[in-house]
């Protein structure tokens, strides 16, 4: 399992571990049911600090993604569709609140950003029309 | 816990070491940094009973330093420190014959493979190897009797990265097993950004900070905003802070009040970035930013 960790990311270290193995579920490259390594494995694996990585598997299994048996190790949950769609919403949301909250700290009003973001959308949808053409 | 230390104190002319408290349980990394005189090497040698303190408690694997525990507990601690006190003219192999003496639980098999790792020739003589296979040639030395402790004096200084990554994965792997502890002293803070649990900052005799890393990473921050916010702050949230015309940089030792207390008065939230522990150090040590 890759995991990139970042001293200059605001996030703490544990939180970019929870968050990209939540994007690593999320997107298929790690199956329901995948065996993860254990604590002191990762923890070896990325050089950094064992607390760290049990505070994000703790998260992790908190918030349904990973699960224990003890003896056995940890594995990815066999998420139903319905909740994927969830939590891919919710991380979503959090991506854009930050991305608006940034917009806001610039000056731009709701109305600009709104703007903004729908013809960024309007030239993704363009892009996709030019490549099927 | 494998070492607990409470309250040590040690006074000479010109340096005194007032009321040092530390703390690492079973399978962990305490990293101890600090300024150059802070008092991480008389902290070590405290550990280690090599000096006495004047004041405080010493226990390590639960024990007292005495007459009865000595052995038991020199057993179960290996340990580097800046310099490796090898005779220069021997080999390899007379070295490790030598230390071997003196450990009944040397693991032959386990140092093997770690010489054989770090391609280290045993017919060469100690003088001529290169600074960092001295360097690990002493790690391997200290962890062949498998401690329980494996206490580190600034090992790497003077390594290059390559050298200190190979080091650091030795390190991970020693204590991958959960049942041993390292006490890693160094102001490479580099190292210790990643693999530290445990940070314990020494400052001029003084512990300014102690606490696990994730903590001080995620409460020691460094925040961005305009000069007229920062002065509607309380002061007390900041050990550091600096100004340019109207904007200022602020080192916050308490971040998720920083963050309530800043999106109140701005509506905002701020633009805050992590820090390494060598900036951690910077602030609290020089209230610099």
């Amino acid at each position: 399992m890759y995991i990139h960790l970042s001293q200059q990311d605001v996030r703490p270290l544990y939180q970019q571990i929870v968050d990209q193995v939540k994007v690593l579920i999320m997107d298929g490259t790690l199956s329901p049911g995948q065996d993860l390594p254990s604590i002191r494995q990762l923890a070896q694996q990325l050089l950094t600090s064992v607390i760290t990585v049990r505070r994000a598997y703790d998260e992790l299994e908190r918030e349904g993604y990973i699960y224990t048996r003890p003896g056995l190790g940890t594995f990815v949950s066999n998420i139903a569709d319905a909740k994927l769609e969830e939590m891919r919403q919710k991380q979503a949301s959090e991506l854009l609140w930050a991305a608006i909250q940034q917009c806001r700290i610039l000056g731009l009003e709701d109305e600009e950003i709104e703007t903004i973001t729908q013809s960024l959308l309007d030239r993704l949808k363009e892009d996709r029309h030019d490549n099927r053409g | 816990m494998i070492i607990e230390a409470r309250k040590l104190c040690k006074k000479y002319p010109n340096f005194e070491l007032r009321d040092v408290d530390i703390s690492l349980p079973e399978g962990y990394v305490l990293g101890l940094i600090g300024p150059n005189g802070a008092g991480k090497t008389t902290t070590i040698k405290l550990l280690m009973d090599i000096i006495r303190p004047d004041a405080g408690e010493i226990e390590i694997f639960g024990m007292h330093w005495n007459e009865e525990n000595e052995e038991f507990i020199k057993q179960r601690i290996g340990y580097v420190g800046e310099e490796q006190p090898f005779y220069d003219d021997m080999s390899v192999k007379w070295t490790s014959n030598f230390v071997k003496q003196f450990y009944p639980n040397w693991d032959e098999e386990f140092y093997s493979d770690l010489i054989n790792r770090f391609e280290i020739d045993e017919a060469k003589r100690v003088g001529d190897l290169s600074k960092g296979n001295r360097v690990r040639f002493a790690l391997a030395l200290a962890l062949a009797h498998r401690p329980h402790l494996l206490i580190l004096d600034e090992p790497t200084s003077g390594l290059d990265p390559i050298i200190r990554h190979e080091i650091l994965k030795i390190l991970a792997e020693t204590i991958s097993d959960g049942r041993r502890s390292i006490l890693f002293s160094t102001h490479i803070t580099e190292d210790l950004d990643k693999i530290a649990d445990y940070i314990v900052l020494l400052n001029d005799g003084q512990v300014l900070l102690s606490d696990e890393k994730d903590t001080i990473a995620s409460q020691t921050k460094k925040v961005y905003m305009r000069k007229d916010e920062f002065e509607r702050l309380p002061l007390d949230l900041f050990i550091a802070h600096n100004t340019i015309s109207n904007e200022c940089v602020a080192v916050t030792t308490s971040f998720d009040e920083f963050r309530q207390v800043y999106e109140n008065i701005t509506g905002n939230e701020p633009r805050a970035f992590g820090m390494t522990l060598d900036e951690v150090m910077l602030a609290y040590a020089k209230g610099e930013v």
